[in-house]
């Protein structure tokens, strides 16, 4: 009965309210895993990442009371990691100049055979773009997030979350087609 | 073309889909790190909390004892003012008292008009409120009569006045050998005060409320593997807070040596141990509470507890190892080849230099002083302060996780 409770999420996520530390212990270790899951798109290192998480989930147990329980948790989290992992990368990256033109020549080659790569594969190849590019490539094609918001979100101008998407897409390309080559 | 754009987004949707799906594994050792870091991050925001209200209170303390400086002297240069005008007022002056008593004529008068008991004594009342009255407009006049002694002498006078209605010339003579009273009362008061002295209490007064020193230290670090020399000096102030409290704050330059003997791969007598000499420059900022338990004139003793920041300008490490390689030396003996082999000692070192101001260590330290303080002249004091520095749990790693505890003399004026 107990072991059922403490696997009800409502039931975990009112404990961690009442800042009850087992509560909290409880909902860490359940959704670690998908908060360093979707930190690791966002930051190019592990140690990154688990920084991230950490900090997420900091501020997940200051605004828990905030929490809209008809809304999903995960969705919740997954928004506190993304934010975080965005204030990180801007506060990292403060004197980063921006490129408001796109001059990016792009080539016809497409990879021919769809890769079946792995999850972690993937994060191996997005990890090889610039932190800018992937970040804007993951914000739309993953998050559906528009190019306004994601210029609000990092701090530039809207003309370069396109080139950054553009030059994202370009260089995943030549890296599916790289690795399709070496299968 | 169309066959691009399709292969495209079924690339872009097998990413998404992949990274949708995707979790890692719980990793063990993760919720403690998270308890760890929430917790130094919790003390760290308790300390800025902490400090920015001790600077606030501070501050106000420092604005408050300045303002109440400024009192004092604005008193001080009323007193001597008054001395000098009480030693030449003129007896114009003082017959100015009795061209203020129509007032109470006119009361009188009106007391006359009216007989009945309930009037007499509102007048009476009135009368007396009046003639205290006149005598704080006096007060005013002369800031000195403020001084108790001479007041009760100027209410007394007035009281005279009030209760003996049936004077009228005589309590001229009454308010004119009061007010030279006064007058003789307040210039003995004053005369006997010595303007110089009162200024040298003032300036000591004010002198004692940020004592500044030149201090030098020398003491041991002391880790769980190594023990070193180490040594600072700087500069010190000790703030006054209360009567045995101050606070003492300064910025002080420490050269820390410290020395770790690490066991080689081989272990062997002939081979001496490995060693990692660490070099450390930090810039020490602390921020002690120190309280005096005994204050004497010319001694003090005290204890002090607080807290210490650390800027390491400079951490240059050392890395030296030890080891042993067989060299083979061939030789020709009687057309023979013969190989020989001596063992020779082989020594590397490596040096890592970690650029300045890479770490600041925010609070990182907590202090623990005794001290001992002897006036050595009216403005120079010496201070012997056994200490010792722990650092704060979570704060300092490595080669920065160690106690210094030494002496630590001081000159203060």
């Amino acid at each position: 009965m107990e072991s059922r409770k403490e696997e009800n999420i409502e039931f975990i996520i009112q404990g961690c309210i009442r800042k009850n530390e087992k509560y909290q212990e409880l909902l860490y270790k359940k959704f670690f895993g998908y908060a360093f899951s979707v930190a690791l798109i966002y930051n190019h290192h592990r140690s990154d990442a688990l920084e991230v998480v950490n900090d997420s989930f900091v501020k997940v147990f200051s605004k828990i009371g905030k929490y809209d329980a008809s809304k999903s948790f995960p969705g919740w989290l997954r928004k506190i990691v993304i934010n975080t992992s965005i204030d990180k990368l801007r506060r990292n990256n403060k004197d980063h100049q921006f490129v408001e033109a796109d001059k990016y020549p792009i080539t016809d080659e497409t990879p021919t055979i769809i890769s079946h790569l792995a999850a972690q594969d993937i994060i191996e190849i997005l990890n090889q773009l610039p932190h800018f590019h992937k970040t804007v490539f993951c914000l739309y094609e993953i998050e559906g997030y528009s190019h306004d918001e994601i210029a609000e979100q990092l701090g530039i101008p809207s003309s370069s979350s396109r080139v950054y998407l553009t030059r994202a897409k370009q260089q995943l390309r030549e890296l599916f087609l790289v690795n399709d080559l070496q299968e | 073309m169309k066959k691009k754009n399709s292969t495209e987004s079924e690339i872009f949707t097998h990413i998404k889909q992949s990274l949708e799906n995707y979790e890692e594994a719980y990793i063990p050792g993760s919720w403690e790190g998270f308890l760890q870091k929430r917790r130094i991050r919790q003390r760290k925001l308790f300390l800025r909390i902490a400090s920015g209200i001790a600077a606030c209170l501070l501050f106000g303390f420092v604005g408050v004892n300045l303002v109440h400086f400024e009192k004092r002297a604005y008193l001080k240069s009323t007193a001597e003012q008054t001395t000098g005008n009480i030693r030449n007022t003129p007896d114009s002056e003082i017959n100015s008292t009795k061209k203020s008593q129509p007032s109470i004529v006119s009361l009188k008068s009106d007391l006359k008009q009216f007989k009945s008991p309930a009037t007499e004594s509102k007048v009476n009342s009135n009368l007396k409120e009046n003639s205290i009255a006149e005598g704080e407009n006096r007060a005013v006049e002369h800031p000195v009569v403020s001084i108790p002694a001479v007041d009760s002498i100027n209410k007394a006078s007035a009281l005279t006045v009030s209760t003996d209605l049936q004077l009228n010339n005589n309590k001229a003579d009454t308010i004119k050998s009061s007010s030279d009273t006064i007058r003789n009362k307040t210039t003995n008061t004053i005369l006997n005060t010595p303007p110089a002295k009162e200024n040298q209490n003032l300036a000591d007064a004010s002198r004692r409320k940020v004592r500044f020193g030149i201090n030098f230290s020398s003491g041991v670090n002391t880790s769980q593997s190594s023990g070193s020399f180490n040594y600072m000096g700087g500069l010190s102030a000790d703030i006054s807070l209360f009567s045995n409290v101050l606070l003492s704050t300064g910025l002080q330059i420490e050269n820390q040596n410290t020395v770790k003997k690490m066991q080689g791969i081989v272990s062997s007598s002939t081979v001496p141990q490995n060693e990692s000499k660490t070099k450390l420059i930090n810039l020490d900022l602390p921020v002690n509470i120190t309280w005096k338990f005994v204050s004497e004139k010319s001694h003090a003793y005290y204890v002090s507890a607080g807290l210490s920041s650390l800027i390491h300008l400079k951490q240059e490490i050392r890395n030296t190892t030890y080891s042993q390689d067989l060299i083979p030396a061939s030789s020709l003996v009687n057309g023979e080849v013969i190989k020989t082999y001596s063992i020779v000692d082989q020594v590397s070192v490596t040096q890592n230099t970690v650029a300045p101001t890479q770490t600041f260590n925010f609070a990182g330290r907590i202090n623990f002083m005794v001290g001992f303080e002897k006036k050595l002249t009216d403005r120079l004091f010496l201070h012997i302060e056994p200490y010792a520095k722990v650092p704060a749990p979570g704060q300092a790693q490595g080669s920065l996780n160690q106690t210094t505890t030494g002496i630590n003399f001081k000159i203060s004026f």
